[in-house]
């Protein structure tokens, strides 16, 4: 499966808050890429450059001030079915159960509570989490959590995958193996993916292109095309091609980055 | 995530220190013991030495009064009168306080206008109030049962006001990004993250309508225990008097304890956090 | 702009409240000249009877009966328990032993007792300072415990690690950071002082304003009752506002809202 035509266009997307004193404080400023049909696209920036921002705004949870977003054509107003996001913090209802937190996207959409638990069974069966049902998020570990939100994702059986810095709250080795999780998930169907993230060799590792932001005002220092052969193994890591990848990004952020800015992996 | 903010009215949360080793464990268990048995022979002398029967009975006399009491019905018999004002009296600022909470939670207006009479109700001494509610009620059960309630509503109210206010925002942006409406908003993530504060605000509730229903007892005199201390009082029978105020304290931990345990229970999900 | 922001974020939550109860008021008029309410005559009346009550001399004889058993209970409760909240919060023995007495104590109804002390030291003074002792002592052990307990044991770890002798660490280190709690626990003590006052006074019946209440309240005088009732009830919701913005104010930026640690 090859990437196909754009399906996410943004065009010169602007967003400002108001400042107590009055001035407006960019966070977006004129903001421009495509996302293609069936593609694995990263958004890669220091912390406060606003990625996260467009990501809600992507979703329909925040609006946005300039320019246009048009998904397939039509104009974003607010969440739909077509997209769900995973969280930075998991955002698991603590007081549910595994399956039921799998299963309550599908709550307000009028599906009977049998098909409700078919299918979120079988999303928990993607990302290997069957034997914790019944479990509650409290006893599970980070990186199972975001498994759960990744089920939860999947089971409304979006276009769209939006991932806001998905492993950012979980420690290395989790995240590592997460990365190769994902991968595994992705392939079988390769929805189109949107992900956020501040560490760079997660974003050449992962995507088929990366879009670079610079600080605040957000706006895109460069799309870099990753032009490794799209089945990657741990081992890629070590050839020379992912590392130059990994040297320029890095190059691009630090021409426009202070190194107190941290954020940078 | 929400940091576990204290319930209002709430007093600090205690970390109480346990003895861990087995011999220390003893050591305290034999402390404790014996501050008990200390202070129980100072009652039994103090009580011989200086007291009379009728104002300072030694520990043996409460305690024969005490069994004696159990066997009997009339102890009983007004225990269930007693209970009767709490039952009705903590049942309905259940009701109205959750109510009055949610919609304070959920409307700014109704919140501007409750927050005095809450506010009156919660720092206001209410015992003053006694004599008007018998004015208004009687001496019957009405009024104990007014007593209880505004002793406990406002507690109730303000935590489940707040419990609802101080729902995690991320989880309501999560169920807004999956689409929910207000309604299934509101089922499965306000009132459930609500729950914990709405059980603290409780459990504040019941200690607060077990101090009503004892204010309530002992100043309006016709039924229930606080009738029996009366009846003792007057005839000089002091023994017995200890025997009934100690019930009442029996009573008052009791419905605490299970409370405590409901709260337990409903919050199991929680974990271990401080 | 702090200084500011206390009251008025009070009066902002709290003024469409207060406003209401003008209407309150007017309703209450009209119904006591309706004569409707037995125990509500008319507000006009009512307000005559305090002042008459206020100018006579009598609210303030009797009330400084109160204040003074208000006064000494809470001193004694201060003193006392101060000094066992300290002692279970510093030695651990104490905190085991005792803990749990005092938390059957706290959840007990302790106002039941009252008619035992009144029975031990009869119908005057002593037994109403005896029942403000009993219904403020434990809060105040019980916070000022859990302030000490609070205070950051890396601070204490340092200053021991200077060589710094213990009463210096319980004054500088110990006492400083333990302080907003102990604040706490005395604000709500004075709330329950007052309750502990008047309650036991009603109880006894012939001492202080909780006598005057019941006094009014069995000669049937409703607006004598109905116009004490509020110069209590209003007199004691200001004292306790007032300590909860004091409180604020010394803690500023401490903790977080005040709401939570209304009693």
């Amino acid at each position: 499966m090859t990437v196909g035509a754009p399906l996410i266009s943004i065009d010169r997307v602007q967003k400002h808050y108001r400042t107590q004193s009055g001035a407006p404080l960019h966070v977006l400023d004129g903001v421009s890429f495509d996302v293609r049909d069936n593609e694995f696209l990263s958004i890669l920036g220091p912390s406060g450059c606003g990625k996260s921002t467009l990501l809600r705004i992507l979703d329909g949870l925040t609006p946005y001030d300039g320019g246009s977003i048009a998904i397939d054509g039509q104009s974003v107003s607010g969440p739909g079915p077509d997209r769900a996001v995973v969280f930075q913090n998991f955002a698991l209802l603590p007081w549910s159960s595994v399956l039921d937190n799998v299963a309550f996207p599908l709550e307000g959409r009028g599906v009977k509570s049998a098909e409700r638990k078919e299918r979120a069974r079988a999303a928990l069966d993607r990302v290997g989490l069957s034997d914790f049902e019944e479990h509650y998020p409290r006893t599970l570990s980070g990186g199972m959590q975001q498994r759960v939100g990744l089920a939860r994702a999947l089971v409304v059986n979006p276009r769209i995958l939006l991932m806001d810095e998905p492993f950012g709250a979980l420690d290395a080795l989790t995240r590592t193996f997460l990365q190769d999780e994902l991968l595994k998930i992705w392939s079988r169907d390769r929805k189109t993916v949107v992900f956020v993230t501040h560490a760079i060799d997660e974003a050449v590792y992962l995507s088929d292109r990366v879009v670079i932001m610079s600080p605040r005002p957000g706006q895109v220092l460069e799309i870099v095309d990753v032009s490794i052969d799209r089945e990657r193994a741990a081992e890629v890591r070590d050839t020379p091609e992912f590392n130059e990848l990994v040297a320029h990004m890095r190059h691009v952020l630090r021409g426009v980055v202070h190194p107190e800015e941290a954020g940078l992996a | 995530m929400v940091a576990s903010l204290r319930p209002i009215g709430g007093g600090p949360a205690v970390s109480r220190a346990k003895p861990t080793t087995w011999p220390r464990r003893v050591l305290v268990l034999g402390l404790r013991i014996g501050l008990l048995v200390l202070i129980l022979s100072i009652w039994e002398w103090a009580g011989r030495t200086f007291g009379t029967p009728f104002t300072f009975p030694p520990f043996s006399a409460v305690a024969e009064a005490f069994v004696q009491l159990l066997g009997g019905t009339e102890l009983w018999v007004s225990a269930a009168i007693t209970l009767e004002s709490f039952l009705f009296g903590f049942g309905l600022a259940l009701v109205v306080g959750i109510g009055t909470g949610l919609l304070a939670a959920r409307s700014q207006v109704f919140d501007r206008l409750s927050a005095v009479y809450l506010r009156i109700l919660m720092t206001a001494p209410l015992a003053p109030l006694v004599p008007l509610l018998i004015g208004l009620f009687g001496i019957g059960l009405p009024s104990r049962i007014a007593l209880v309630f505004l002793f406990s509503v406002a507690v109730i109210a303000l935590n489940t006001r707040t419990g609802i206010q101080r729902v995690d925002a991320d989880l309501l942006q999560m169920a807004r990004s999956f689409g929910a409406g207000e309604v299934l908003m509101f089922r499965r993530v306000r009132f459930p993250g609500a729950v914990p504060a709405i059980m603290a605000g409780v459990r504040l509730g019941a200690g607060r309508a077990v101090v009503g229903m004892v204010v309530a007892e002992l100043i309006i005199v016709s039924v229930g225990l606080g009738r029996l201390i009366n009846v003792y009082r007057g005839r000089f029978k002091a023994a017995e008097m200890f025997a009934v105020v100690i019930v009442i304290l029996i009573i008052g931990v009791a419905i605490l304890l299970i409370v405590k345990w409901l709260e337990r229970r409903l919050t199991a999900w929680k974990g271990e956090r401080t | 702009m702090s200084t500011l922001a206390g009251p008025l974020i009070w009066l902002y939550r709290h003024v469409p409240g207060v406003l209401t109860l003008i209407p309150l008021l007017v309703v209450w008029e009209i119904v006591g000249r309706l004569d409707l309410l037995f125990v509500l005559p008319p507000l006009t009346d009512v307000a005559a009877a305090g002042w008459e009550l206020v100018a006579s001399g009598q609210i303030a004889e009797q009330a400084g009966g109160t204040i003074y058993s208000l006064l000494v209970g809470l001193g004694i409760s201060v003193v006392a328990g101060l000094t066992l909240g300290i002692l279970m919060a510093r030695y651990r023995i104490v905190d085991e032993v005792l803990g749990v007495y005092v938390d059957v104590l706290m959840s007990a109804p302790v106002s039941a007792i009252v008619p035992i002390l009144v029975l031990l030291f009869g119908t005057g003074g002593e037994s109403i300072i005896a029942a403000v002792v009993l219904f403020c002592f434990f809060v105040i052990t019980i916070n000022t415990y859990s302030g000490v307990k609070e205070v950051d044991a890396q601070l204490i770890e340092m200053a021991r690690s200077f060589s710094m002798p213990e009463h210096l660490v319980m004054r500088r280190v110990i006492l400083p950071g333990a302080l907003p709690l102990m604040l706490t626990g005395l604000r709500m003590g004075i709330g329950r002082s007052v309750n502990g006052a008047i309650f036991g006074e009603m109880l006894v019946s012939v001492v202080g304003l909780g006598g005057l209440l019941i006094t009014f309240g069995s000669r049937f005088q409703f607006e004598r009752l109905d116009a004490l009732i509020i110069l209590i009830v209003g007199t004691a919701v200001l004292l306790m506002t007032f300590f909860e913005w004091v409180e604020s104010r010394l803690l500023a930026g401490r903790f977080d809202n005040i709401e939570e640690r209304q009693a």
